[in-house]
């Protein structure tokens, strides 16, 4: 199928944050992307859409370093990112939230926070992560005290405040899936990868989690890379749209241009959601 | 509270055996410990204890043998060694997922049996190894059962404080969060390598120390002292205790040492009373939730409501309706599962 550029507003290299080149990925010869070249400016906010099985969350996999592509590559901020380990990906900015999930359900909801608080707190004063010393010495154990007040505020801030210490996997789906974002945003990622974020949330549930978003967008410049089924939602918070079939990049542009594009909606969009 | 009451038995214990036996449970007790950070904190099944357990006790009994070295400064050579055969351990099996961790960790002790049975220069092989001097702190010397029950009370007491560090530390939180969900740990910028080599590490250590602790207490071992049974005794001890709680494994390796022991003129039915008793003692933990604490905490979660996300489905593409998240079936499992730990899981 051939390919629409339907941006105006942006070259398309350039200064980019982020930058797919040709990116594939196949399973046992299942092709999950077909060769995909996508590249995010820094403090864009870019969403992408595609039916169930057209690739998104496999983008997301490779970016965050959880699939390692068969074939092309990945640069973030000028370094080749391919191939590095997930956890060595968000040590360099990039985090992400998963399509299901994943908090972890039998710590608590400050402990959720305060283990990525820790993480980054660790690697910005230089010590080591798994030490003797990060058990014994008092400056390192300070340095838990500290991950878990500003956990505290985190979730505070953000309406937690009653549910500090009940266990995670004891709150509503909703709920959890708002405490996974904040933990995301615990070390203040440069690059943030949300994979459906409002999946299996309720309408208000949804817009709540929408303003959070762009609230944080607005205080940190964060750059953003949604996927989601919500079009409607998405098309008031993406500032330029990536449409995805069949592991390849079919259609790209501003909202309303990708959403009026005939031929988009009638492959992939269907009727545009009322919302 | 608790310890300064242990502090005490010696002197309201006559019988020397019963001291003796307990200062077999605080030796055991240490060892039961290293379990649960290991498999109870960062999920590694660590049946490898008992060879961890055994280089100690090798290479301080022959530090004190051939170099004639005072039992501190062995038992803590010693236990750098038996650490250094957990961090390897932890080490050369980084790749291993989930239940490999138990095939990794049987191999290395059945293989490391032989070698402690068939390398006489170091271990005595088939005799033991002979010859191990009293050990003694300055000029104190550890001769009477008093004083052994104090010694491993006071090894147990070491490792303790130590794993409590652990589990209080930003290290021990990391590794439960590893422990729960190891792809979203990473997504964090945890890695899981560094954290299951660290705790190898330190149950290594506390193995070690364990392994001094014996041939002081002993005088004598052989390679049967650090066999598989051994190490699947130790893992029972700590899943008895309730895996996460370090005073449980510790309370848990006393009992079921004394209660075993005890048996004498039964030696033959020695195992088949052991299995009785981890029998009765998790029936006792299945009636009652978890432990005492965990009573409570079971009947509470019982009574309140079930949250349940009602909320309808994202309407997403029209005509082309998302189905409900699978994590959404979370909350509705029936309220009287038990728990995955509890409360404060390090106490
Ligand atoms: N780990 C995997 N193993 C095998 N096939 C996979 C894997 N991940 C994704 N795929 C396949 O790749 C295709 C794209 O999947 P995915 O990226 O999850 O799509 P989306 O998120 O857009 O629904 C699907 O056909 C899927 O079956
Ligand atoms: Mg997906």
């Amino acid at each position: 199928m051939a390919m629409m550029d339907l941006s105006r507003d942006r070259p398309a290299t350039g200064e980019a944050l982020l930058d797919c080149r040709d990116v594939q990925v196949s399973f046992d010869g299942v092709i999950a992307l077909a060769g995909i070249d996508l590249s995010i400016a820094p403090g864009e906010v870019l969403g992408v859409i595609g039916p169930n099985g057209s690739g998104k969350t496999s983008l997301v996999n490779v970016i965050s370093g959880y699939y390692r592509p068969t074939g092309g590559g990945v640069t973030f901020a000028g370094q080749r990112i391919d191939g590095l380990r997930p956890q060595q990906i968000r040590a360099l900015g990039i985090a992400r939230v998963f399509q299901n999930l994943r908090l972890f359900d039998n710590l608590t909801v400050v402990e959720n926070v305060e283990v990525a608080m820790a993480v980054d707190l660790a690697r910005t004063r230089g010590v080591a992560q798994a030490s003797v010393g990060a058990m014994v010495w008092r400056r390192q154990r300070r340095l838990r005290r500290e991950a878990r007040l500003k956990a505290v505020r985190l979730l505070e801030d953000n309406g937690f405040a009653g549910h500090l210490d009940t266990k995670a996997g004891s709150l509503s789906y909703g709920q959890r899936k708002e405490i996974e974002l904040l933990r995301a945003l615990a070390d203040p990622p440069q690059l943030l990868l949300l994979d459906e974020p409002t999946s299996g949330v309720s309408r208000a549930e949804a817009e709540q989690v929408g303003e959070r978003i762009a609230l944080w967008r607005e205080r940190t410049g964060c750059t953003l890379l949604i996927v989601e089924h919500r079009l409607g939602w998405l098309f008031d918070l993406a500032e330029r749209i990536v449409v995805l079939n069949s592991g390849s990049v079919i259609a790209e542009g501003l909202p309303e241009v990708v959403a009026n594009d005939p031929e988009v909606r009638t492959a992939y969009v269907g009727t545009r959601d009322d919302h | 509270m608790a310890l300064v009451v242990l502090l005490f038995v010696p002197l309201f214990v006559g019988s020397g055996y019963v001291l003796h036996v307990l200062s077999f449970g605080w030796i055991y007790a240490t060892l039961a410990l290293g379990v649960v950070i290991s498999y109870g904190f960062v999920g590694i099944p660590n049946m490898s204890q008992a060879t961890l357990y055994g280089i100690g006790a090798y290479v301080a009994g022959d530090m004190m043998i051939h170099f004639a070295l005072p039992f501190l400064l062995a038992a803590v050579i010693g236990a750098a060694a038996a650490a250094i055969g957990g961090l390897i351990l932890g080490a050369t099996a980084l790749r291993v997922k989930g239940n490999y961790w138990w095939l990794i960790t049987i191999a290395v002790t059945q293989v490391m049996f032989v070698v402690f049975n068939s390398w006489t220069a170091v271990t005595g092989g088939e005799n033991g190894l002979l010859g191990i001097p009293i050990a003694r702190i300055g000029s104190f010397q550890f001769i009477s059962n008093a004083n052994f029950y104090y010694l491993g009370l006071g090894l147990v007491v070491i490792v303790y404080v130590l794993y409590a560090r652990f589990t209080t530390s930003r290290v021990g939180l990391a590794a439960r969060a590893v422990h729960a969900d190891e792809t979203a740990a990473r997504g964090l910028g945890i890695s899981p390598g560094a954290i299951r080599v660290v705790v190898m590490g330190l149950a290594g250590f506390g193995a070690g120390l364990a392994g001094a602790g014996i041939i002081a207490v002993a005088g004598f071992v052989d390679a049967n002292s650090f066999n598989l049974d051994f190490s699947f005794q130790v893992m029972l001890f700590a899943i008895v205790g309730g895996l996460t709680s370090l005073r449980g494994a510790i309370v848990a390796s006393v009992v079921l040492t004394y209660l075993t022991t005890q048996i004498t003129s039964l030696v033959n039915y020695q195992l088949f009373i052991f299995g009785g008793v981890v029998l009765l003692s998790l029936l006792v933990r299945l009636y009652l939730g978890q432990g005492r604490r965990g009573f409570r905490v079971n009947r509470r979660a019982a009574a309140m409501p079930e949250v349940v996300d009602t909320s309808p489905s994202a309407p997403a593409l029209i005509g082309e309706p998302v189905p409900a998240e699978a994590g959404v079936l979370v909350d509705q499992l029936p309220p009287d599962l038990p728990r995955k730990s509890r409360t404060r899981p390090w106490r």
